[in-house]
């Protein structure tokens, strides 16, 4: 996997984890 | 992140043994992604000393459900607009999350309890007979992972894992291939 394509990939996944964690972290969000 | 990790890592793993690659989620393109970070940011802004909590909690979920209308096409964001709804209402109603006691307790945070009386923050309370709507609340136990969760979590974190899973695509296999018809071959089974 390139560097360009790895980068795509980590911001692809921290817009979903900063989604998930928005959303519903659910008690308690740690 | 005891929910992330766990949910994505499942998500990667199932991705894979479908013969996708972490690599494809990368051409994923996703409207806005920056809508996503700005709505954890304000929701960050919740923590005590913050102002306004509460329409920093609102506004993050308006932003969030422009997020995932943009981006209704991909697959898996229909359940995570579900899961925005489901959780907004509840909370807009309650103004905030109600967490059930018999949830904490079950997910093994008896010992949280009072920590969620006292410093619950804007999105979360303790659920009291006032609360509308509680069957919406945190009222799932995760006993494993500690954590007391609603039907809106279940939404969101099953369509962020549909999307992954999705996301990573997944490889043809040559056996489900069709060979071309023969023009001969056809008619003979009537006999």
């Amino acid at each position: 996997m390139s560097i360009r394509s790895l980068r795509r990939v980590a911001f692809a996944l921290a817009a979903l984890a900063a989604l998930a964690l928005s959303v519903g972290a659910g008690w308690r969000p740690n | 992140m005891k929910l992330v990790l766990p949910s994505f890592l499942l998500a990667v793993a199932i991705g894979y043994a479908r013969g996708g690659r972490l690599a494809t989620l990368g051409q994923l393109r996703l409207r806005w992604q920056g809508l996503a970070i700005a709505g954890l940011a304000l929701q960050i802004l919740l923590w005590p000393g913050g102002m306004w909590p509460l329409i920093y909690l609102y506004a993050s979920f308006v932003i969030l459900a422009v997020f995932a209308i943009a981006n209704i096409r991909t697959t898996g964001v229909s359940l995570i607009l579900i899961g925005i709804a489901l959780n907004f209402a509840v909370i807009a109603l309650n103004q905030g999350m109600p967490v059930s006691r018999a949830a904490v307790v079950n997910s093994g945070q008896a010992s949280s309890l009072q920590d969620l009386v006292d410093d619950g923050g804007a999105k979360h309370h303790l659920a009291s007979s006032e609360d509308r709507l509680r069957f919406l609340g945190d009222v799932i136990a995760i006993r494993p992972l500690e954590q007391a969760v609603s039907l809106g979590d279940v939404f969101t974190y099953g369509g962020v894992m549909v999307l992954i899973v999705a996301g990573m695509g997944r490889r043809a296999r040559a056996s489900t291939v069709s060979p071309p018809t023969l023009v001969g071959d056809t008619g003979h089974a009537d006999g």
